[in-house]
């Protein structure tokens, strides 16, 4: 049988199905689009453009500052030829004449205030080329150098005076420094001097060229040995002829440079940070570099070469730092020098880092919300299928569980689903039902009607309740109607079974007590695939009657003893039963019936006949079977003897009576009844009952012929010489009038 | 069995509905706002500069690179120039001002200021941030001048300072070998008033065709401090935080104002540059009072003729007004946290537990010659090995080490004095000062006139007629005093 699935399951794969299938190309079509990694070009991108932006920021505001610088020196030293010549010396010898000097002092300083306020820079400084107070030191230098640790506010009395005569900061207000000083002072082995001699060589060297062409930026330095890294730009101050006689400066203090220049608020994405340094040979040269932040500082470590993988997107590169792994850079090379620049060769390349990890953060964090939210969808869409299947079917359900639970006595009234198709299969089925009642209903009747005694019943496998007709509540005395279990049908069952009738397959006394009456049932069941059913017929009449045809059948109906055809059946049995024991058939005719019948009408001849069958009853306390064969034949058996004389004894006994054999006609005489017999033996003239009542009839009609009333035994030597003789003969004898009784 | 299983699938499908609506909403306790994942960014102002502000920024990223990065926070430092620029700014952005910068969530700050900016609802009560024990580390004085109402605990004190004398020893003895006067004569103001006045003269005598030239002895750093610090030592609080209010003693204040105004106007006290260390190493003073932490700024030599000439040095206590109880301020900035998130509070008060605890700040402290905060500090062998270490160095550690002597002495002998603050005690502090320095500004004007028409000291003296002005400058102190809704009580 093909396997049956419920609706509510078929419907539940079916949609899960659909669920799972659309989820799947959903997931495809993501995979093939690769949406999900358009994020991470994005991400990509902005990094780029952070970048782009903030280099180009970097070189505008670079580029503005210099020229500004340029024009101060240019101004500066328009003033010193001016101040030269009115002292009567020149530029180049200005601090050795102290009211030059002083006078220098005041007009740089003026310079220096312009520049801090105009660039956002942390310092500024002139630098002469020789001392005022220490003339014949060749390794000092007056200086005016001023520091303002707020660039973003204009207040000059924020300013302190780092070096320079005390007259620049009283007529500016400032304060000087701890380290205050009148000089600067190279070093004795003339290191970290650059800014000064760099500028002032280019100045020599490219003599003639634009003023910016000589500026030099310094790598991070320790200019006031105040463990403050500072990075410089300077300018040669020329005089007339173009020989530099001194430098203007400005410097920019670590702290301001990556808050201002470097600021951390343009970067997208945490743990990411900016650095300037050189890159050379695909290495970031961590010799010198300038962090942008906490993380630049705590992460690069000084003196390192860091190499950079270069990757497909331009400008991006990928790098491993030790605590922070894989990182994407962003790099832009600076343009901190003109390209004609005897200095454009010092590489300063912008860069900035970011974790991969934290760069491919959104589009991870996009990819895993996507699957998670996908899945969340699907099981939400499974939930939805369950939850929509189970109501959608309920009502089916209810409707085949309604229909289940249905007894062939209630009506069927579906309730309606809402659904047409569904709606009116139940109205059809309802009708087909209707029409099926009242054919049910009908042929009930009919039966009814038919007066049969009949009834049938159900037992469905899957129903705990037996369907019962009519009779059967009658037969069992239950209210129609009420349900009869399996286990009480059982019980009814095996009651009226409890009695089967002998020889009558599935036939069964039962006495009903209440109706204090005995029934014959038949019950006939057959199964079926679901069940059993059965029928069960009171077959009482029937029974009745077919025992009173068998009555008439085996009896004479005058003299009430075995017919011919019972006593075979009887001898038979006898036969069958003991075969080895001795029997004898005794075959015996009324003598003198014809004459009664004649002389006294019929009426008195069945009288005889009566009265002979009383006589011959004499042998009925020996088991002799006593019957009567025809008119005035009678046949007697009597077996279960070990000899024939035992027979000839009882057979002697009944002769030595035969006197007082009398029947009283109407004519008041009493006339003897006499009869002769005849004898043969089993088994020694015949095995079989039909032989012994042919041979025992011969005998008799021998004895007939001999001598009437007499008793003669079977002689097959003479019955094989007769029946050689008489073939055909006629075996008619005639009658006489009988003897009158002795009695 | 069927059944269960329509059930569970039910069950299961509500679970999901349930899960994915209340997946966001769940929020884990923590105990801590901070995340190292996540730094917080905490912007500080501050007032330092010079060596001070490059120890803060070594002392910043010191903390961003250990205890920060560990925890998650990140400092970022900005000078905003001198106090006076830092206060303004911070009232600016607490009151909203239009293109103020956003209040910084931590900031330098003195105890008055503090209370100013609480009354705008700005600041966090640093009692959530510190227990009893954390607070008990701090000495007991610094700790308490921070104190509101003896409950709140607006200010975290950071480094501490007090005033002393500074001299140029050398100048001073030059002047002393021809005087006849000793140190002694500088230890009280009146003894300082008459040194002045004879250190004038005996300058002025020395360039005989000019008249009145002569050069000024002294100089003040603080003209508040002089003055709260005079009225202390006279036994008036003229800052009475107990009853939130101005006290003026006639006497005592007329005696602080005649000493000052005198001085000032007579030439025997000046104030040239920005510092009077500036004014020491132009040669323009001789001595002055300020505070210990400007001990560093003290120089080794001073400009003379655009050459350096060396100077030695002399720490002496703060001047006493005769009669009076030696007293000397003790002062200095906290810090105050600004009301934000609780991630930005907790990780301001983590940087400021760890700036002042005794390793720091000590560093921090030493830098100029600031007292370290925690008690701790002071028992502390790194502390006095430093000492020890500076006194024995060269020549301008050896001067910190000499303010140091002075400073410690003044403070374990608790001779200092700190104002308790009250709502508007920041204002009348300012008046104090801005009054006295005004009408000194125009007595010194007058003076300078009436020197102009040859009038000896003496003459000037009369003719400024300091009665008056004293009276002036009350009457001057009183309307601002009222303008301002400063109660006050006079005496």
């Amino acid at each position: 049988m093909k396997k049956t699935w419920t609706l509510r399951r078929q419907l539940n794969i079916l949609l899960a199905l659909i669920v799972i299938f659309q989820s799947l190309a959903l997931v495809f079509a993501l995979f093939i689009s690769r949406v999900y990694f358009m994020l991470d070009a994005e991400a990509v991108r902005l990094l780029n453009n952070t970048t782009e932006t903030r280099a180009e920021t970097f070189d505008t505001s670079v580029g503005q500052m210099i020229a500004g610088l340029a024009d101060e020196s240019k101004q500066l030293s328009t003033r010193m030829t001016d101040l030269a010549q009115q002292t009567g010396s020149t530029p180049q010898a200005i601090y050795r004449d102290d009211i030059a000097y002083n006078e220098s002092a005041q007009i740089a300083s003026d310079a220096l205030v312009s520049i801090l306020k105009q660039d956002r820079v942390t310092g500024a400084f002139f630098i002469l080329n020789g001392s005022n107070a220490e003339k014949a030191n060749g390794q000092a230098h007056s200086a005016v150098y001023i520091r303002n640790t707020t660039p973003d506010s204009e207040e000059t009395a924020n300013y302190s005076l780092e070096i320079g005569p005390t007259a620049v900061a009283k007529s500016y207000g400032m304060a000087t420094s701890i380290r205050w000083d009148l000089d600067m002072k190279e070093n004795e082995d003339g290191s970290q001097f650059d800014f000064y001699e760099k500028p002032f060589w280019a100045g020599t060297a490219y003599k003639g060229s634009e003023i910016e062409r000589f500026g030099y930026w310094t790598k991070p330095i320790d200019l006031l040995k105040d463990n403050q890294q500072v990075v410089c730009y300077t300018l040669p101050v020329l005089d007339q002829d173009g020989n530099p006689y001194g430098v203007l400066g400005v410097e920019i203090d670590m702290p301001y440079f990556s808050q201002y220049y470097l600021p951390d608020s343009d970067l997208l994405y945490h743990n990411s940070f900016y650095v300037i340094a050189g890159m050379h040979d695909q290495a970031l040269d961590l010799n010198w570099f300038i962090p942008g932040g906490v993380l630049a500082k705590t992460y690069l470590k000084s003196g390192e070469q860091l190499p950079m993988k270069a990757l497909k997107d331009e400008g991006i590169s990928e790098t491993t730092l030790n605590d922070l792994g894989a990182m994407y850079s962003s790099m832009r090379e600076l343009k901190v020098y003109s390209e004609n620049s005897p200095f454009v060769d010092e590489n300063w390349t912008l860069a900035c880092f970011v974790p991969s990890q934290v760069l491919m953060e959104n589009s991870q964090s996009v990819r895993e919300k996507l699957f998670a939210s996908i899945a969340i969808t699907t099981l939400l869409a499974f939930s939805g299928v369950f939850v929509l299947v189970y109501f959608f079917t309920r009502k089916i359900s209810r409707l085949s569980e309604y229909v289940s639970g249905l007894s062939p006595y209630d009506e069927i009234q579906f309730k309606p689903t809402g659904m047409r198709e569904i709606d009116d299969l139940t109205s059809a089925v309802e009708l087909f039902n209707q029409s099926l009642v009242t054919a049910s209903q009908t042929t009930s009747k009919i039966l009814e009607l038919s007066l049969l005694p009949i009834g049938g019943y159900e037992v469905h496998d899957s129903s705990r309740n037996v369907i019962l007709t009519d009779f059967l509540y009658w037969l069992l005395h239950i209210e129609p109607g009420i349900p009869v279990s399996k286990e009480e049908w059982k019980a009814c069952l095996n009651r009226l079974r409890a009695n089967p009738m002998e020889d009558h397959a599935n036939i069964y006394r039962y006495d009903d007590e209440q109706r204090e009456t005995q029934l014959w049932l038949r019950i006939i069941e057959a199964k079926q695939p679901s069940g059993v059913v059965g029928v069960i017929q009171d077959v009482s009449t029937e029974i009745e009657e077919n025992r009173r045809l068998v009555n008439e059948l085996d009896y004479d109906a005058l003299t009430h003893l075995y017919s011919r055809t019972a006593l075979k059946r009887e001898v038979n049995r006898k036969l069958r039963e003991k075969p080895d024991k001795i029997g004898a058939m005794i075959f015996m005719d009324l003598d003198n019936l014809k004459y009664i019948n004649d002389s006294f009408g019929h009426e008195v001849g069945d009288r005889l006949i009566v009265r002979a069958g009383e006589i011959f009853r004499y042998f009925e306390p020996f088991g002799g079977i006593i019957s009567r064969i025809s008119g005035d034949e009678f046949a007697v058996y009597l077996h279960d003897f070990d000899h024939p004389d035992q027979v000839r004894d009882i057979i002697r006994e009944f002769h030595d009576q035969k006197e007082s054999f009398c029947l009283r006609t109407p004519d008041g005489e009493s006339r003897r009844i006499r009869f002769s017999s005849g004898i043969a033996w089993y088994p020694q003239d015949a095995d079989n009952v039909t032989e012994l009542l042919k041979l025992s009839d011969f005998a008799m009609y021998e004895a007939k012929n001999t001598e009437k009333g007499r008793l003669f035994e079977f002689n097959r030597e003479y019955y094989e010489q007769t029946l050689g003789e008489h073939k055909g003969e006629s075996t008619d004898s005639t009658e006489e009038e009988p003897s009158p009784c002795i009695c | 069995m069927k059944r269960k299983l329509k059930i569970t699938c039910l069950l299961l499908s509500l679970l999901v509905v349930v899960m994915a609506g209340t997946a966001c909403s769940t929020a884990s306790q923590k105990k801590t706002a901070l995340d190292p994942k996540n730094p917080v960014s905490i912007t500080l102002w501050h007032y330092y500069v010079g060596d001070n502000k490059i120890a803060l920024e070594k002392a910043v990223d010191e903390f961003n690179k250990s205890v920060g990065s560990e925890k998650g926070v990140v400092i970022n430092a900005v000078a905003k120039g001198s106090i006076v620029d830092l206060e303004e700014a911070i009232t600016n952005s607490a009151k909203g001002v239009i293109n103020a910068e956003p209040m910084p969530d931590l900031f330098s700050c003195y105890p008055d200021k503090g209370l100013e900016i609480d009354q705008l609802g700005k600041l966090c009560d640093l009692n959530d941030y510190f227990t009893k024990d954390e607070q008990n580390s701090y000495v007991d004085e610094f700790l308490k001048s921070e104190k509101y109402d003896e409950k709140r605990l607006l200010n975290i004190p950071i480094v501490k300072s007090t005033e002393l004398l500074y001299v140029n020893k050398t100048a001073w003895n030059a002047f002393v070998s021809q005087s006849g006067l000793n140190d002694s004569a500088l230890s009280t103001f009146e003894g300082i008033y008459d040194a002045a006045r004879a250190y004038y003269q005996w300058t002025d005598a020395q360039t005989p065709e000019t008249a009145g030239d002569g050069k000024s002895l002294m100089g003040f750093d603080s003209v508040a401090n002089y003055i709260i610090i005079g009225n202390k030592q006279l036994g008036t609080e003229i800052i009475d935080g107990t009853d939130s209010k101005a006290v003026l003693n006639r006497a005592d204040l007329k005696k602080v104002f005649d000493l000052y105004y005198g001085g000032m106007c007579l030439g025997y006290f000046n104030a040239v540059s920005k510092f009077r260390s500036d004014d020491i190493k132009a040669g323009d003073l001789v001595a002055y009072v300020g505070s210990s932490s400007g001990a560093a700024y003290f120089p080794t030599w001073i400009e003379k003729d655009n050459t350096q000439s060396p100077i030695e040095f002399l720490a002496l206590s703060y001047p006493v007004f005769a009669g009076g109880i030696p007293t000397a301020i003790e002062q200095g900035a906290g810090m105050s946290v600004t009301k934000s998130t609780p991630a930005k509070e907790e990780g301001s008060a983590l940087f400021l537990k760890w700036f002042t605890a005794k390793e720091q700040n000590i560093n921090f402290a030493m830098t100029t010659g600031y007292l370290p905060v925690e008690k701790a500090a002071y028992e502390n062998t790194d502390f006095k090995a430093s000492l020890d270490a500076m006194s024995a160095g060269d020549q301008s550690e050896k001067n910190v080490a000499a303010v140091y002597g002075i400073a410690l002495d003044q403070i374990m002998n608790a001779d200092t004095y700190a104002s308790t603050p009250f709502d508007e005690s920041y204002d009348l502090r300012t008046i104090l000062e801005k009054s006295l320095m005004t009408t000194t500004v125009a007595g010194r004007q007058d003076a300078a006139a009436f020197r102009a028409q040859g009038m000896s000291e003496q003459e000037v003296l009369d003719a400024l007629n300091l009665d008056a002005r004293f009276d002036a400058w009350l009457a001057s102190l009183r309307s601002q005093l009222d303008g301002l809704g400063i109660a006050y009580s006079e005496e």
